[in-house]
């Protein structure tokens, strides 16, 4: 739900931008109308992908699983990108929440190595605050290695 | 050792010429705007003046106000016109030492040190412009002395057991400096140069006489074409030549010391614990002669300097060398292993993905410019075979700890990472991929305070779980 919130956001100011475009171009070139309805038949389609079809997909797709030492983070819609991450390499674990997240009572947990930086988002506050102690836990334990 | 020190006066000359260097650009675009010195009133050069000696002055005192010591088992440096500043570094905490010998550093028997810190912060490195050599020595042999656990009275300066590892040949730098690619380099800076002045440069001028000089012929263009690339070749030749010259790779017991160029003597550390992975790259000149070089990615450094981070170790040598060297240097990694090919049915993806975009291109120039845009056409010729060669270079290579990956942009680069220096791994899936049963594995490391990505794309489907199963701990 929230995913369409933040997709909603997002593409408002990319959608007032297209259809602003199409108006001022509209006027300075004096368009077909044919052309004006087929453009604002695009920035439709693109609203529906935006805010309805692609979050759902991604929200079907985000798959995260905290093993005994390691994390594994599935995600992407067209591009399935799955990441491995050992619980050694580990360098700290941050939990972020937006103005949209904290209504919804969900949270996002950011997890950096030394050199990358992977999200779970959107998690049920509990949940993450648990995933994020029990990382940091596990950091803990684990030897100072890089 | 325990007063205060402070740098050499010379700072304040090499200081002055530093921000000159940066002052240059803006004060051409002054003249230029605000006309030539001498239509200038009176109160112009009252306040260019004043600037001046603002500036003279600044220098002075901030060399004056810039002193070093040392204190229980600290390096203290404080510094600061206005606001002062101290910064505290812990012996323990210094990663390496290096000196630097520039042209002003030379007559005067001086250094530029160079102390770099594991933290990767912007500032948690320490750099004293100019200090006298023997300075530098005692500065050094007292750290690593202190930090060996000798009593301070010592005086002793035992320096380190150094072993030559390799040393570049007349020949070798020659060809080096032939094949590089410096060219890009110089002309990009070329057009840097060229775009700070872009407003004063009288582009319809320009361009007409270009249109009379078209009709004088194709040919006096392609020679003169020709020679401005001899040029840029012949520059970044010598350039290549100044910075290599005297290259010497020497290995102690923990550090790898790099010593080069010819009129600025640079010194390198890298303590063999950071390193992070080890790059092989050949490029599309060197390889049919069988030449590459050697990176080290470590992750010292800190996020300015970008040099430290992937350091070339070996600038060039015959592979089979390279491979020996290699042992010599980091005896862990294991260099010439046979490299596990791609499946041919990734041959057309890598083809596709390297040519689509040749269609709207060929597109718009045949819709402009009718007969000559046919030439684009060759366009899909060539890309598909650069796809090919790609193909051709991509491959893996698996062991119990370490990973290679290899792939071809425009430079065959193999990468060798240990599994205990992999960040994180992930494998991608794109639609195509998916209905040939290909994937692709990227390999993520930690360079310098950032991160060095290798992707290997199109494997097949098995070796891909293959690796992601080695590193899963599952």
């Amino acid at each position: 739900m929230v995913w369409r919130f933040t997709g909603i956001i997002s593409s408002l100011i990319t959608l007032s931008f297209l259809s602003a475009l199409v108006i001022i171009l509209s006027i300075i070139l004096e368009w077909y109308p044919w052309l004006i309805s087929l453009a604002c038949l695009m920035i439709l389609v693109y609203a529906y992908l935006v805010i309805v079809l692609l979050p759902k997909l991604r929200w079907r797709r985000w798959r995260y699983e905290v093993r005994e030492d390691e994390v594994e983070i599935q995600q992407g819609v067209i591009i399935v990108k799955k990441t491995l991450i050992p619980m050694i390499r580990v360098q700290h674990v941050d939990m972020k929440q937006g103005p949209f997240l904290r209504k919804y009572n969900l949270a996002t947990i950011v997890i950096s190595t030394a050199a990358t930086t992977h999200e779970i988002p959107a998690l049920e506050m509990s949940e993450a605050e648990e995933i994020r102690q029990f990382i940091s836990n596990k950091v803990k334990v684990a030897e100072e290695d890089v | 050792m325990y007063e205060k020190n402070r740098l050499h006066p010379i700072t304040i000359i090499y200081r002055m010429i530093k921000h000159f260097k940066e002052l240059v650009f803006p004060f051409i675009g002054l003249i230029l705007v605000g006309g030539r010195p001498s239509e200038w009133g009176i109160l112009t050069f009252i306040l260019i003046s004043v600037f001046l000696i603002g500036f003279i002055l600044t220098c002075i005192l901030s060399w004056y106000y810039f002193t070093f010591y040392l204190a229980e088992g600290e390096l203290r440096i404080e510094y600061g016109v206005f606001v002062k500043k101290q910064r505290y570094i812990p012996f323990e905490r210094i990663q390496s030492i290096d000196y630097t010998e520039g042209l002003l550093h030379r007559p005067f028997h001086l250094v530029k040190v160079k102390i770099e810190t594991a933290g990767s912060s912007e500032e948690a490195e320490a750099e004293l412009t100019a200090i006298r050599k023997s300075e530098a020595e005692n500065l050094k042999a007292f750290i690593t002395n202190s930090l060996r656990g000798f009593s301070k009275e010592e005086k002793d300066v035992s320096i380190q057991e150094e072993e030559i590892i390799y040393r570049i040949t007349n020949r070798q730098l020659m060809v080096l400096a032939a094949t590089s690619g410096g060219i890009g380099v110089i002309i990009s800076a070329v057009f840097a140069f060229i775009s700070q002045f872009e407003d004063f440069i009288p582009y319809g001028m320009i361009f007409s006489h270009i249109r009379q000089f078209v009709h004088n012929g194709v040919v006096l263009i392609a020679m003169i074409v020709f020679l401005v690339f001899l040029i840029l070749w012949i520059c970044s030749l010598l350039i290549t030549i100044l910075k290599f010259a005297n290259f010497t790779l020497s290995k102690s017991e923990k550090d790898i010391i790099i010593t080069r160029g010819l009129f600025e003597k640079k010194q390198l550390t890298i303590p063999l614990e950071r390193i992070q992975a080890i790059k092989i790259s050949e490029s599309i000149i060197r390889q049919p002669f069988n030449l590459a070089s050697l990176n080290i990615i470590s992750a010292g450094g800190s996020i300015v300097d970008i040099e430290a981070s992937t350091v070339l170790t070996i600038p060039i040598a015959k592979k089979k060398e390279l491979g020996k060297i290699c042992e010599r240097i980091v005896p862990d990694y294991e260099i010439d292993k046979s490299i596990t090919p791609l499946p041919t049915r990734a041959l057309w993806l890598y083809m596709l993905r390297n040519s689509w975009f040749a269609i709207p291109i060929a597109f718009l120039l045949i819709y402009y410019f009718h007969g000559w845009g046919l030439l684009s056409l060759a366009l899909f010729i060539l890309l598909p075979f650069w796809g090919y060669l790609k193909f051709r270079s991509a491959g893996y290579y698996l062991s119990n700890k370490q990973l290679t990956l290899c792939a071809r942009q425009v430079d065959k680069s193999t990468i060798i990472m240990m599994k205990n220096r992999i960040q994180a791994l992930s494998c991608t899936e794109g639609p195509w991929q998916r209905k040939s049963q290909l994937g692709s594995v990227h390999g993520h490391v930690a360079s310098g305070s950032g991160v060095a990505a290798t992707v290997v794309k199109d494997m097949s489907i098995e070796d891909v779980q293959k690796i992601y199963n080695w590193y899963s701990l599952k």
